[in-house]
């Protein structure tokens, strides 16, 4: 299945040279993902890595609208919903490992999917917002996308299986978005580890910790 | 420049400004990295709330402008922009600070660039996208906090340098304590006195002190040798072998040089004492116990010198002791020691009543001959004889003055203090030649004037030592010497008497006088006798170190008499010596004197002194002292310019 996964990309690499970016290339392959799933987590954790791999590998030239929906499937049927299950927020890895994750976990793997198919980081937008959720409020973070600046984003979301227009999420109500963009602001060639606005926002860790694994493209 | 110096500025300079230099670059990257870190988190954090902010207040354009005017105006920012959402559009709002007053130098910047990232946050009241706010404080606070540390890191270094300097110079000074005295020494052997010191206990010094050590006891030992040597020959030519006494011929030359000289040894005593019945006393003891008697009285008359070091003896024929005592205004004082002396000889041997003890004495002036003075001696001898008790009588001179010494004196204290008083004090000047021919200094010879006659210094010199009014005479001479080098610009030198060394008032005022007088100090010499500067060496280095210190030479004149004290030659620290004419006589027959002169001669080459006969009165004495290597030649038969 291994072997049939890596021809799949090679295939997936040749089409791409012929047709897009050169950058997306190189941007899906995460070398050792595998390996670091296997020395870290159980043999489930690997099951879903792969199926993830097959579902980027699949949908690498799919359009956008395809690749949301794609990955917003992807994550919301294979993970389990958690409610605030750590403190620390986690990396695609980690949830894979898990297996589950909370609202966090879910909009940074979903991010980190989304940036390694090929999607703009500037068209993204980790949200934290207010749910309402059977009269109760509470805090929640979805992943929004928007086709243009200044266009009504699509909500993915782990609540709503269903990515919808902002203005059909009314249960939503956003207090603060950010992205991978602001973090290197003004630095240049000094976007590095040791970068201490990195280090020291949790944001920043995590995003640490992905580029770690593997992801660069978007952080 | 000195050591100290040379090592500190060797050490201390260069580590104050590396260290400096390294710190402020390490602290300057350090604190430029750390200011851009907290700015960057600053900026972060400032970005984030505000963004936070204005996305729950959700203004409008004018209302967003207003609001972010007012936050670049009242907060100390660099830069606030809000960036539009569209990519390539102008931004909705962008300011710059016109810039702060600062305290930094400007080059700070361009050493230490602080690039702190600007904060950046996305603004979205709602879902729709309002921009990108990007925010920046200000970080010429940073530089002149910067500046400030640099000052203070500064100061705080030059201070903590400067303790450790004082310090490390106290430790410096205490290790290199003992370089002083290596220092002290080397100088001393500069100006030939060799000294030995004690070796000091760094390995560095002790070899430097141990060589210069060695090498004054090379000199002391050759002294020493030459002294002894000295005076085995003068045993075998000037002394009479039963007694160790001087011969007659030697004695009588002692004498005469006396009368002749020009100091206060001019003037002083003789004393004549005789051993009667000696044939008897041969007869009687027999011949060796006579001998060892004649043995006795001569060990015991030549221990008077131990007490009386000027005073010279001599047994002028078998049964005649004489004293020749210098300076001693009582003869008979003299006579009578020397008969006290004898006779307690003869009462160890209970030979008193066998013989008896006639005495006579004489005072001598200046200008006195030997002749006149034996002959009044002889005569007062016979009158002792007649005696019963053996009294010693006192000669009359016929050619002396018949007046009382005590009015003597005071005529003489009255001619001096208004000599002195008057300036009528001269001085007469006799070349020092060298055998070149070249002039090596005027000795300037005092005179005074009285009553319109010129008196010379064998006159009054014995009566300045007695009615103590050397003081005055000495400032005189050494004032007149100068005088005739500013008149004539020729090397002249000034004889001081003996209580010049032991003076320390005239030490004084010589070195303020040759202060006062330094255009002219480099051209005087300064002498005293060789009977003074063997008694007081320790005063005669004192006037050593003040004349050197001036650049004035000093030499000790009329040596050849003290021979056992030729060894203190070695670190007294004079620039010539002077040998007294009484040995420039007759050097081509006289084997005695010839010794002692090339001895001397031999003993400042050595040394690196100039060796000057004196009393060089005609052209065999010339050559034969010359022939010898003497450096410097006067006397009646040396004329300047040489002919």
């Amino acid at each position: 299945m291994q072997g049939n996964l890596t021809s799949t990309i090679a295939a997936v690499m040749a089409l791409s040279l012929l047709s897009s970016a050169p950058s997306n290339l190189w941007s899906m392959q995460i070398p050792n993902l595998e390996a670091q799933a296997k020395a870290r987590c159980g043999p489930l954790a690997v099951q879903t890595i792969l199926s993830w791999e097959a579902m980027i590998a699949k949908n690498a030239n799919a359009g956008v609208q395809t690749k949301l929906h794609a990955v917003n499937d992807f994550f919301n049927q294979n993970i389990d919903y958690q409610w605030e299950t750590e403190d620390d927020w986690a990396t695609p890895l980690e949830t894979f490992c898990r297996g589950a994750g909370d609202c966090e976990d879910y909009a940074i793997a979903k991010y980190a999917t989304l940036t390694l198919l090929g999607v703009p980081p500037s068209s993204l937008r980790l949200v934290y917002v207010k749910a309402k959720r059977g009269g109760l409020n509470q805090a929640h973070m979805v992943l929004a996308w928007y086709e243009t600046p200044s266009a009504v984003p699509q909500i993915i979301d782990n609540l709503d299986y269903m990515i919808k227009p902002a203005t059909e999420r009314g249960d939503l109500q956003p207090v603060f978005s950010f992205n991978g963009e602001q973090l290197w602001v003004g630095t240049g060639a000094k976007a590095t580890n040791q970068q201490p606005t990195a280090r020291l926002t949790r944001w920043g860790q995590v995003v640490e910790k992905i580029r770690r694994e593997g992801f660069t493209e978007g952080f | 420049m000195s050591l100290y110096r040379k090592l500190a500025l060797a050490f201390i300079g260069p580590m104050i400004i590396g260290i400096f230099i390294i710190s402020f670059v390490i602290m300057g990257e350090r604190s430029s990295q750390y200011l851009e870190e907290q700015l960057a988190i600053e900026n972060l954090n400032d970005a984030n709330a505000t963004a936070l902010h204005l996305n729950k207040l959700n203004l409008d354009g004018i209302e967003l402008e207003v609001y972010l005017s007012a936050m670049a105006n009242q907060g100390a920012y660099r830069k606030i922009r809000l960036i539009s959402p569209e990519p390539g559009a102008a931004p909705i709002f962008d300011w710059q600070s016109p810039g702060i007053t600062t305290y930094y130098p400007p080059v700070l910047k361009q050493w230490f660039p602080i690039e702190s990232s600007p904060g950046q946050a996305l603004l979205q009241p709602g879902w729709t996208q309002q921009g990108t706010l990007e925010i920046q404080r200000h970080d010429d606070v940073a530089y002149d906090e910067l500046w400030k540390t640099a000052q203070n890191m500064f100061w705080a270094l030059l201070i903590s340098v400067a303790l450790a300097g004082l310090i490390g110079s106290v430790l410096l000074q205490r290790i290199l304590a003992p370089l002083k005295g290596v220092v002290a020494q080397a100088r001393a052997i500069g100006e030939r006195r060799f000294t030995t010191t004690p070796e000091p206990s760094t390995n560095e010094f002790a070899e430097v002190t141990r060589a210069m050590n060695e090498l004054a006891r090379r000199v002391r030992d050759m002294l020493e040798k030459e002294s002894q040597r000295l005076s085995r020959q003068r045993e075998a030519t000037e002394i009479e072998p039963g007694t160790g006494l001087l011969l007659r011929g030697p004695f009588m030359g002692r004498l005469g040089a006396k009368l002749e000289s020009e100091d206060a040894d001019a003037s002083g005593s003789v004393a004549l004492i005789r051993l009667g019945n000696l044939a008897r006393l041969n007869q009687h003891f027999g011949r060796q116990t006579l001998d060892a008697v004649l043995t006795d009285i001569g060990s015991s008359i030549k221990n008077l010198s131990l007490s009386q070091p000027d005073w010279i003896a001599g047994r002028l024929n078998g049964s005649d002791f004489c004293l020749l005592a210098p300076r001693t205004a009582e003869p008979k004082h003299a006579a009578e020691t020397l008969q006290r002396v004898i006779r307690e000889v003869l009462v160890s041997y209970d030979m008193t009543e066998h013989t008896r003890l006639p005495g006579a004495c004489v005072s001598y002036t200046a200008g006195e001959t030997i002749g006149n003075l034996m002959t009044a001696l002889d005569g007062a001898l016979v009158v002792s004889d007649e005696q019963e008790e053996s009294e010693v009588i006192v000669a009359s001179l016929v050619s002396g003055s018949s007046m009382p010494i005590r009015e003597q004196a005071s005529q003489w204290r009255a001619h001096l203090l208004t000599a002195i008083e008057q300036k009528q004090l001269l001085t007469t000047t006799f070349p020092v030649v060298s055998p070149e021919g070249t002039l090596i200094h005027h000795e300037g010879m005092l005179r005074i004037r009285v009553d319109g006659q010129i008196r010379s210094a064998g006159e009054f010199m014995p009566w300045v030592h007695r009615l103590d009014l050397s003081k005055a005479i000495d400032q005189a001479a050494t004032q007149l010497a100068l005088s005739h080098i500013s008149d004539t610009g020729d090397n002249t030198c000034a004889n001081l008497t003996s209580s010049a060394l032991a003076d320390e008032q005239y030490r004084v005022w010589l070195t303020q006088f040759l202060k006062d007088n330094v255009n002219h100090a480099n051209k005087l010499s300064l002498e005293v006798g060789e009977a003074a500067a063997f008694a007081q060496p320790e005063n005669f280095k004192l006037l050593v170190a003040v004349a050197h210190s001036a650049g004035v030479k000093i030499g000790i004149e009329h040596m050849g008499y003290r021979i056992s004290d030729i060894g203190k030659l070695g670190d007294l620290g004079m620039d010539y010596i002077k040998v007294d004419s009484l040995f420039s006589r007759d050097l081509a027959s006289n084997p005695g004197n010839a010794a002692l002169m090339r001895t001397y001669i031999n003993i400042a080459q050595s040394l690196g002194l100039d060796c000057i006969a004196e009393g060089v009165s005609n052209a065999a004495e010339l050559e034969a002292v010359l022939d010898l290597g003497a450096s410097g030649v006067c006397g009646r038969g040396i004329e300047y310019p040489y002919s």
